[in-house]
């Protein structure tokens, strides 16, 4: 537990300390201090897909790790929100800018998030991974589908590419291996998954019965039309 | 290569767009942005070369989104240039929309660029044609709550009367981003 409470620490500070050298950070609304636990929940109760939330602890110690549960924060270059969406996302998945972003609810903030990680889990690069199930001796669970995603899908794909965690790094050297093992320390130890209201017995971030891959896909429309008279 | 013919009249249309400003010397021009918000029958970025971009994205506005556009388009956001070759006049153009790869969303990330969906129309005699869809960068002009090093990002177009191809780049942070430095051919 204090190894955990301590990699969570350093985690925070690592994440005030790389930001860009000149960025200026920007405080929209006001500034919040969402739990690990009440990000989950959000997570929950939005329109992300059901195989993801089933290891959403995971993404409620993802959204601690992007703003330390500050969804008014702007980081003075790219990316706002709990989930810290980039510009263009913001526009396209919640049709407004990064002030108007910041300014929503967290459950509003946490749709626009799950539409954009919806959309990016039909990418090559996750879907590759999803078939690989173990990634450079990393398990391909949830929170690795999320950071992949997260850091981008060619960002994501070039890592995938290269067969390797370090094939892809941000100018800070964060790696996607880094970030959902940042995320999964940064999950609430107690935190209660997907739909299910019992405490992980797993531990926060394990992707607890099959791999993503073994989820079938979305069911495809029906071929049968009823009409509003025929009900 | 994918042809679309389209009304005549669009080369009127064309000439009464300020927003999309021809130059054919050769010079790297800075291509210009477009806020589609405010519906538009003559800018022929939103009537000729981006018009199902914008419908999708009103459908995605008010049928996933519940929002209401009260007479507006969702935020599609586009860059553009304007070449003359031999009297024809060629748009470049990238769109902003949910097909475009935006980098990274992440606290310790800086300003990347989106690569996206990119087509090249020809206007020749009153007719209008998409030459080539592709892909290309986009960058949303900088403002000046960005860093310093952001504030002169741009993306950019020339075109090569010679080869007729016409070339883009990406400046960030003062360095050429090498992903978005691409001929597209026009002949």
């Amino acid at each position: 537990m204090i190894t955990h409470l301590v990699r969570g620490f350093l985690l925070a500070c690592a994440l005030i300390f790389t930001l860009p050298a000149t960025a200026q950070r920007t405080q929209f609304c006001e500034r919040t201090n969402y739990s690990a636990q009440e990000i989950t929940d959000a997570v929950n109760a939005s329109v992300l897909r059901d195989d993801l939330k089933a290891t959403s602890c995971t993404l409620g110690g993802l959204g601690r790790f992007e703003s330390g549960g500050n969804k008014g924060i702007f980081n003075g270059s790219c990316c706002t929100g709990i989930f810290q969406l980039n510009t263009g996302n913001v526009r396209r998945y919640a049709n407004t800018d990064r002030e108007g972003y910041a300014c929503m609810s967290l459950q509003d903030q946490v749709d626009a998030w799950a539409r954009l990680t919806n959309d990016g889990y039909n990418t090559p690069a996750v879907r590759r991974l999803m078939e690989m199930g173990v990634f450079d001796g990393q398990r391909v669970d949830a929170g690795f589908i999320a950071s992949c995603i997260q850091l981008g899908p060619g960002n994501c794909q070039q890592m995938v590419s290269s067969g390797r965690c370090s094939g892809f790094a941000d100018p800070n050297g964060t790696t996607i291996c880094d970030m959902a093992n940042a995320a999964r320390s940064q999950s609430d130890p107690n935190c209660r998954e997907g739909n299910n209201t019992q405490a992980c017995d797993i531990g926060p971030g394990d992707f607890p019965t099959t791999p993503v891959a073994a989820n079938p896909p979305a069911p495809s429309p029906s071929d049968i039309v009823v009409g509003p008279g025929q009900i | 290569m994918i042809r679309l013919l389209l009304p005549a009249f669009v080369l009127l249309f064309v000439s009464a767009a300020g927003a999309v400003h021809a130059q054919s010397d050769g010079a790297w021009q800075t291509m210009t942005f477009s806020d589609f918000r405010e519906p538009s029958a003559t800018d022929p970025l939103q009537t000729v070369v981006w018009p199902d971009a914008i419908k999708e994205a009103n459908a995605y506005a008010t049928q996933e989104l519940k929002k209401n556009l009260n007479g507006k388009n969702a935020w599609v956001t586009a860059l553009a240039a304007r070449f003359e070759d031999k009297g024809r006049s060629l748009i470049v153009s990238t769109v902003l929309t949910r097909a475009c790869d935006t980098g990274a969303n992440d606290a310790r990330a800086g300003v990347e660029r989106s690569i996206c969906p990119l087509r090249i129309v020809m206007i020749d005699k009153g007719k209008a044609a998409i030459l080539r869809e592709d892909r290309g960068c986009y960058l949303d002009p900088p403002d000046t709550s960005l860093p310093v090093q952001n504030r002169n990002d741009s993306i950019q177009a020339r075109f090569d009367p010679a080869s007729g191809q016409i070339q883009m780049r990406a400046i960030i942070g003062g360095k050429l981003v090498a992903e978005c430095s691409r001929s597209y051919p026009t002949r």
